[in-house]
């Protein structure tokens, strides 16, 4: 059975964070700090340290990106500088990744507690609170005081775990106190989201996507979460966030479960039209010789196999709680035999070269099916579970700091914000 | 100091070289002028100091001294100095004395110049001659728009043409030599007066791109104008030189979008505009959201003119088909012709039939099945508003509901392993309301013999749905059994799933 190849997506790893991303990246310039999060998270997944000057650089280089008035902007080309800082624009993605990677960027109890310094959480929260529009979706970034862009389930899962890392469960007489987003519009747009086959869209009229499934199900698994692994449960008797939000729960399931496909390898390369593959039909063929090889999964219903949506599916299924597993093996041959690249990293497809997007996902992935080489993960921040306990500890740190200066804090941030 | 002597009249003559050949490159020419002006340094190397005859001694020390007697930096008598001087020019030792290893520097590839062939050489001393030449040409442009500016005038055409020659010959010029790029908009005089805000990264900044030459002028001048705000048509094309290179690019679109208002341009030559855009980046989302953001600016515009919100319909559908034609399961193009129906209330026969005739092209079009369920289960006309895909609703006429199951059968029948029909019928059977065992003798046809030796199974779909019917009807053994075949024999790949649907019926 082939294996994780360790060395080589350790050597991948090390190129993207070494040397330039190749031209064609500069069509996703503005999302430099996803890539930046996916780097650094794959080199945590992979154990491979960064030095102290390594861990200062990544801070100094994420901070430099945040917004005056909250928010990270997703790239050098979106944030300006000095006097003219706040023109630049800070988006929902890119302040979900910077919150992360500098949990990343962090090593043991005293930096972890420290990572969040610098963060401006209060205006951070209240530019979040203005992103969410009365339908409770929320907006990409603001324009004109204006959330815009799509109401898809991606910003409110985004905006569900910014919350979740950055305020914390706080009752309304704790300090230090921020105004909470409307969750239950949230919850009820999330509802409205579920299509007539049990998967998910950005509207219940659009296609299925089991990309949109994953955020939706992230959304309500991150009001229902704790806000670290030590504080109390939430009352069984109650109903959470998971249970309002998927009107049609054993219809999401079913939804997952059709993502998985018999993948005929060799089939790919002979076939001419891209999307017209592996579609089952002869059934009952999937018994014969070495059938259920290779499990791909799909995104949407009829498509091609992509080592992305082996992400999206089954971890969705483990926010979900693992109600029956996937076919593991087959996944995982799917994986380290077919898109698993030689010089390292995932392909999107069999033969396609890797890409930082389709490596990252592959590796979680992975380490979501419990890859010994692998740290464990958490699945619904996407990063390893050492991260989000380093998460935990930044909030606290923050929150900390943060309660003795309430009062000049407030002070001065009223009288500018007006 | 050498001592006066009669010998020195027969100083050493200077050696004739082995006739060299002539140099071939800047190093070589340089290194032949250190010999020819450093007296027997050569044939010093070449034997040693000891073994050189006295009076080559002589006048190679003779010459050694030049520099540091001609800088007083050996003390001399009046005398011994002048005595010194005229040995020189008997020996006619050559006064000035080049150093060795010049260092001509590098071009902009990091290759040393002295390496250079002396004809190149030259013509690169040519293009300096050239840039500089091309530099003051370039001033008086400036000083002369500036005096013409002071008195209210601007320069005519042809000088602003001239001066963009002026511009990209030198641009041309500075990257051959200097490697230095100068962009399309630094060539154009028509952006003189903004000053870009380039982007300050450091060296060891993460996930750095290797942009495209323009690309960071474009969003250098991009950052300027935003800042200022300023809208106009040059500001247009300067969005559309962005989006060409950063289609994703999140506030370029929303800053076009404000010119567009501002400028108060033709929406529908934006549309077109958008066309070729959309066409040259298929996956591009921010182009489909321009698109409704323009849209939903335009139809109040045209609201009271029905003919107008025809044809606008008309050529959008138009091309939306033709987008569809080179990706046929576009997610943003049928999610943005889900919009534009619910926007332009196209609950037509001719929506349906789009959709329809997608599905004969391919039965397992997924997304055309979504949409044909949309206009259907969404139509305001025969539906109650906000109700959700997942649930029922009475308002749907019968008629209707019976002929998307029939559509659904028809389809099944065609290729009855289609996952995107089975999904199709039991969605409408949960609109209607219907019980699930009224689908139970269309399913039954594709599986036969179950649990028998001469078990068949046309659809593992089917088993799936006859489990749902049968353990409606509370034949949970029945039920059972199919789920057993399918994780066993059917579906193998979804044995977990299978397997947990069984532990579902035992609750
Ligand atoms: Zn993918």
């Amino acid at each position: 059975m082939a294996a994780l190849n360790k060395e080589k997506h350790i050597k991948y790893w090390q190129r993207c964070y070494n040397t330039y991303l190749p031209t064609p990246y500069t069509s996703s310039d503005s999302t430099r700090l996803m890539w930046a999060c996916f780097i650094t998270s794959a080199y945590d997944l992979l154990s491979i340290p960064f030095s102290s000057t390594d861990r200062t650089k990544i801070r100094s280089w994420v901070l430099s990106l945040q917004h005056p008035d909250g928010g990270f902007c997703g790239s050098p080309t979106h944030s300006l500088p000095g006097q003219e800082s706040h023109k630049g624009t800070a988006n929902l993605a890119a302040t979900f990744f910077a919150l992360i990677t500098l949990a990343i960027a962090s090593d043991g109890e005293e930096e972890a507690k420290a990572a969040f310094a610098g963060v401006k959480r209060g205006k951070l929260l209240r530019w979040l609170k203005k992103l969410q529009r009365d339908d409770g979706s929320f907006g990409q970034n603001l324009w004109e005081g204006k959330p815009v862009g799509g109401r898809d389930t991606r910003h409110s899962y985004l905006a569900s775990c910014i919350r979740w890392m950055l305020r914390g469960h706080h009752k309304e007489d704790d300090e230090p106190w921020e105004d909470d987003v409307d969750v239950k519009a949230m919850i009820a747009h999330l509802r409205r989201g579920q299509t007539y086959d049990g998967g998910l869209a950005e509207f219940s009229e659009h296609e299925s996507h089991a990309g949109y499934a994953y955020c939706a199900v992230g959304a309500l698994l991150f009001l229902d979460r704790p806000s670290s692994a030590s504080s109390p449960r939430p009352e069984p008797s109650s109903l959470t966030a998971m249970d309002q939000g998927i009107p049609d729960k054993p219809g999401m399931l079913r939804f997952l479960a059709g993502r998985q496909l018999n993948y005929l390898a060799g089939e790919e390369d002979d076939e001419e039209e891209e999307e017209e593959n592996f579609i089952q039909d002869a059934v009952g063929s999937l018994t014969l010789e070495g059938g259920c090889r290779h499990v791909g999964f799909n995104g949407r219903w009829n498509k091609k196999a992509d080592t992305c949506y082996v992400w999206w599916a089954a971890a969705t299924l483990a926010m979900l709680g693992s109600p029956y597993p996937v076919s593991v093996e087959g996944s995982r041959r799917y994986l380290l035999e077919i898109t698993q690249h030689p010089i390292g990293g995932f392909g999107k497809f069999a033969g396609t070269p890797p890409d930082i997007y389709h490596s990252y996902l592959g590796l979680a992935v992975l380490a979501v099916f419990g890859d010994a080489d692998l740290k464990d993960f958490d699945v619904g921040l996407c990063c390893s579970k050492e991260t989000t306990g380093k998460i935990e500890k930044a909030r606290e740190g923050l929150l900390k700091a943060t309660e003795g200066e309430d009062q000049i804090a407030w002070a001065s941030d009223g009288f500018w914000a007006s | 100091m050498a001592p006066k002597s009669k010998a020195s009249s027969k100083a050493a003559p200077i050696p004739e070289s082995k006739a060299e050949p002539p140099p071939e490159t800047v190093g070589e020419r340089s290194t032949q002028r250190f010999y020819k002006t450093n007296t027997l340094q050569k044939r010093c190397e070449e034997v040693g100091l000891a073994a050189l005859t006295p009076a080559e001694k002589k006048t190679y020390s003779h010459a050694q001294l030049i520099i540091p007697v001609s800088q007083d930096r050996v003390p001399l008598s009046i005398k011994a100095e002048r005595e010194y001087w005229k040995q020189v020019s008997k020996e006619n030792l050559p006064i000035r004395r080049l150093r060795r290893n010049y260092d001509w520097g590098q071009d902009r590839q990091g290759r040393q110049l002295d390496t250079y062939k002396l004809a190149d050489f030259g013509e690169r001393s040519l293009k300096q001659a050239r840039l500089a030449a091309l530099d003051i040409l370039h001033r008086r442009f400036l000083a002369k728009r500036d005096k013409a500016r002071k008195e209210g005038s601007e320069l005519p055409a042809e000088e602003v043409e001239e001066e963009k020659k002026t511009r990209a010959a030198m641009a041309v010029l500075r990257k051959e030599l200097y490697g230095k790029i100068t962009g399309p908009l630094a060539q154009d005089p028509a952006w003189d007066d903004v000053v870009p805000i380039p982007q300050a990264e450091p060296e060891d900044a993460l996930a750095r791109i290797a942009y495209p030459d323009d690309y960071a002028e474009a969003v250098s001048y991009l950052r300027a104008v935003m800042a200022t705000e300023e809208l106009s048509e040059r500001c247009l094309r300067l969005t559309q030189l962005v989006i060409n290179m950063n289609p994703a690019h999140y506030t370029v679109w929303l800053y076009r979008f404000k010119i567009v208002k501002a400028l108060e341009l033709p929406i529908l030559d934006e549309i077109e505009w958008l066309n070729r855009v959309a066409l040259q980046n298929l996956k591009n989302y921010q182009i489909w959201h321009h698109r409704q953001l323009l849209l939903d600016y335009y139809l109040p515009s045209i609201s009271s003119d029905t003919v107008a919100v025809k044809k606008l319909a008309k050529s959008e559908t138009e091309f939306i088909s033709r987008i569809l034609e080179e990706d046929t399961k576009n997610y943003h193009v049928w999610s943005y012709r889900q919009y534009l129906v619910g926007k332009l209330e196209l609950w037509t026969p001719a929506e349906l039939g789009a959709a329809q005739n997608m599905i004969e092209d391919d039965v397992r079009n997924n997304s055309a099945w979504s949409h044909r369920f949309f206009v259907v289960f969404s139509n305001p006309k025969e539906t109650t508003p906000g109700s959700l895909p997942t649930a029922t609703d009475p308002k749907v006429p019968v008629a209707t509901i019976d002929r998307e199951l029939a559509y659904a059968k028809e389809k099944i029948a065609l290729a009855p392993q289609n996952q995107s029909s089975w999904n199709y019928l039991r969605g409408v059977l949960v609109k209607s309301g219907r019980d699930f065992a009224t689908l139970a003798e269309f399913t039954e046809q594709f599986v036969s013999g179950l649990g028998e030796e001469s078990e068949d199974v046309k659809s593992s779909h089917a088993l799936d749905l006859l489990a749902e019917i049968y353990k409606a009807k509370g034949d949970k053994e029945k039920a059972k059994l199919c789920l057993e075949r399918l994780a066993a024999k059917w579906d193998p790949v979804r044995e977990g799933y299978w397997k947990y649907q069984i532990a579902e019926l035992e609750k």
